[in-house]
């Protein structure tokens, strides 16, 4: 077994562990705990893969940002009523579940085991660079450019203008909602 | 190849050195600012641990241990012990990639023992290394978080709340407060950041001097100081999110606190004012190369210095904020102050 | 630093099956979306895998797409979870039940 074989099987179990941790786990707040180990976990297979800027982002993003307010709304809401925190489902149906579930992940393992008999033929490299050709605009020469959020932000900002626009208006609205959703008289419903 | 030519043993080196570096220099800030606190008040703070007091974070520390563990009733342990864990090494990984000298031409005699050509002392060069420190620092939210959780009281958790909330706004505009430097430069790298600043440093420019001041007050929140403490106001939230904390505990956000506000000093002396690059003038009348590199580094930790020396004017200057003030400042003022600097920048950028 | 693409996909039906898992079997509406939130990214991971597999940064490109909309889809989401907990005082998904009675 080589250095990076380890370090995937170590991730591996980190990955799996904490998203099981955060589907088990009774309390809340342990289960956004485990789901922030869950996202470290991954953003560290994606430097593994050799994505580090995806695996900086990740960390930003998720860990940063969306995990913070996560733990704030669990905190603020299940401190007033602590009693709401015991909702235990059934357990019958939760058995039934869980083991379809997991017989349709194992179809899965077959079928695909089926297609990718061959060992060490389809490999991701991860020390591979991403490299493009870009037109400086300004000089009107072509320059060849590598490394990963240089690249990266070539995409963006070229072929996938539009989408880029249109996420940051997605976002806008999602303030905005975010916001009128949150500032909701408290007379309106029932 | 012997042993010490390898390039981990070198790394570890570095990684001895800095920590070496890091630990006792936010020990002796904790110092430094009480002395300094005493100065403005004028007291004459602790001065008898050894000369000038030199001796007292070493007190300090040996005190901290020697304290008994106290924890509180219906805890959760694993978390309120891992709550200080999570703020130190966040605050220490955040060292790892900071370029603390140029890249430096080795002696003929030095190249022999070290098997390399040049040495830098930095840990790691990552890919992009001004997003690694956001993310890094962007993970000590949750030292603040789980420790006022655990803790199990309500007080706790309120400043804790507020901690975090406060960090999680100014971060945004701490962002976009290095947008201009990053769009002058062309690069994430903080070493090429230091390089491009050569002759003229990002303070000097129009976008630069405008984000510079945007940085400046949201490091101050960021690092939870004093005209932005909202998350120690005594008089409202005892001491804070470590109110329960106790003992060697107490110590590691302390000084976990302190290295920060290091890192910081040192981040904005990286980002504004030119690190260790020396200009062509200087540069030119120092015809020795060591002694080049000396005055660079000599003035990098000098520039550094300033904003420690900073952190903790303003803290016995000023006084706090209210908290609905200081969260309208950072939503309404700050970040669309911020974007417009933004904007301001590209149209920089765009006309040179 | 080479890595068989296939032990990538098993991990990440793996993780895929366990994100459903929580949105079946969990009724804390919280939890419920950090299932949500396993699902998307197992399916990024997926993205990351083939993009660096094939040399083609479009994969990358995608994820970045799915963090912005995760972002948006959280917020709106945790709205709507205080909205619940303000009118119904609760998180449970079988106590919000208006439209079925």
């Amino acid at each position: 077994m080589n250095i990076p074989e380890i370090l995937f099987y170590s991730f591996t179990f980190i990955l799996v562990g904490s998203a099981f941790g955060v589907v088990f786990h009774r309390n809340p707040v342990k289960s956004a705990m485990f789901l922030v180990l869950f996202f470290v976990g991954l953003a560290a297979m994606y430097a593994l893969l050799g994505a580090e800027f995806m695996a900086t982002l990740q960390v930003l993003v998720y860990v940063g940002a969306i995990m913070v307010l996560f733990l704030f709304v669990i905190m603020l809401i299940t401190v007033r009523d602590e009693a709401l925190l015991n909702m235990s489902s059934n357990a019958g149906r939760t058995v039934i579940i869980t083991v379809l579930v997991l017989a349709f992940s194992l179809q899965f393992w077959v079928l695909l085991g089926g297609f990718m008999k061959a060992k060490g033929e389809h490999v991701v490299n991860g020390a591979a660079p991403y490299s493009t050709e870009v037109m400086n605009y300004t000089t009107g020469e072509k320059l060849l450019i590598t490394g990963n959020a240089e690249v990266i932000s070539y995409a963006l900002f070229e072929k996938y203008l539009l989408p880029f626009e249109l996420i940051s208006l997605v976002l806008l609205v999602a303030v905005l909602g975010g916001i009128l959703l949150t500032k909701h008289k408290r007379e309106t419903l029932q | 190849m012997a042993w010490y030519q390898t390039e981990i043993f070198w790394v570890i080196v570095k990684v001895a050195v800095i920590l070496f570096v890091i630990l006792t220099g936010g020990a002796y800030y904790t110092l430094a600012e009480r002395r300094w606190a005493a100065f403005f008040q004028m007291r004459l703070g602790p001065n008898r641990a050894g000369f000038w007091g030199l001796l007292q974070p070493l007190a300090d520390g040996i005190k901290f241990i020697l304290k008994m563990e106290t924890f509180p009733r219906n805890a959760d342990l694993f978390l309120f012990m891992l709550a200080p864990v999570i703020s130190t090494v966040t605050s220490l990984m955040l060292w790892g990639a900071i370029p603390f000298t140029p890249i430096i031409e080795l002696p003929e005699a030095a190249q022999k023992i070290t098997g390399s050509k040049s040495f830098i002392l930095q840990v790691s060069n990552p890919n992009a290394g001004v997003l690694y420190m956001f993310a890094v620092s962007s993970l000590a939210v949750y030292g603040i978080l789980i420790a006022g959780w655990s803790s199990n009281n309500k007080y706790s958790l309120l400043a804790s709340v507020r901690a975090t909330a406060q960090m999680i706004s100014y971060e945004l505009s701490l962002g976009l407060s290095i947008i201009p430097i990053i769009l002058m430069t062309g690069s994430l790298d903080l070493y090429t950041i230091i390089e491009t600043q050569k002759n003229s440093w990002f303070l000097f420019t129009l976008p630069g001097f405008l984000a510079f001041w945007i940085f400046l007050v949201s490091i101050f929140a960021e690092s939870n100081r004093m005209p932005f403490d909202l998350a120690e106001a005594e008089s409202e939230l005892i001491v804070g999110y470590h109110t329960e904390y106790g003992g060697f505990k107490f110590a590691f956000f302390m000084i976990s606190e302190y290295m920060n506000l290091i890192t910081l000093s040192l981040l904005a002396a990286i980002l504004f004012l030119g690190g260790w690059t020396l200009p062509d003038f200087i540069s030119s009348a120092i015809s020795n190369v060591w002694l080049q590199h000396a005055a660079g580094i000599g003035l990098f930790l000098l520039k550094a210095f300033f904003f420690v020396f900073l952190f903790v004017w303003v803290r016995w200057s000023v006084p706090r904020f209210r908290y609905d003030q200081l969260m309208d400042i950072g939503w309404k003022v700050m970040l669309p102050a911020s974007l417009v600097i933004v904007f301001i920048a590209g149209i920089y950028v765009y006309l040179k | 630093m080479e890595i068989e693409i296939i032990r990538i996909i098993f991990l990440t039906v793996v993780l895929f099956s366990i994100g459903i898992l929580g949105v079946l079997t969990r009724r804390n509406i919280i939890v419920m979306i950090m299932s949500v939130e396993i699902m998307l990214n197992s399916v990024n991971l997926l993205f990351i895998a083939f993009s660096r597999y094939f040399q083609d940064l479009n994969g990358e490109v995608m994820v970045l797409f799915v963090m912005a909309i995760a972002a948006a889809e959280a917020a709106v989401g945790l709205a709507i979870v205080i909205a619940l907990h303000r009118n119904y005082h609760s998180i449970d998904i079988m106590d919000i039940k208006a439209l079925k009675e």
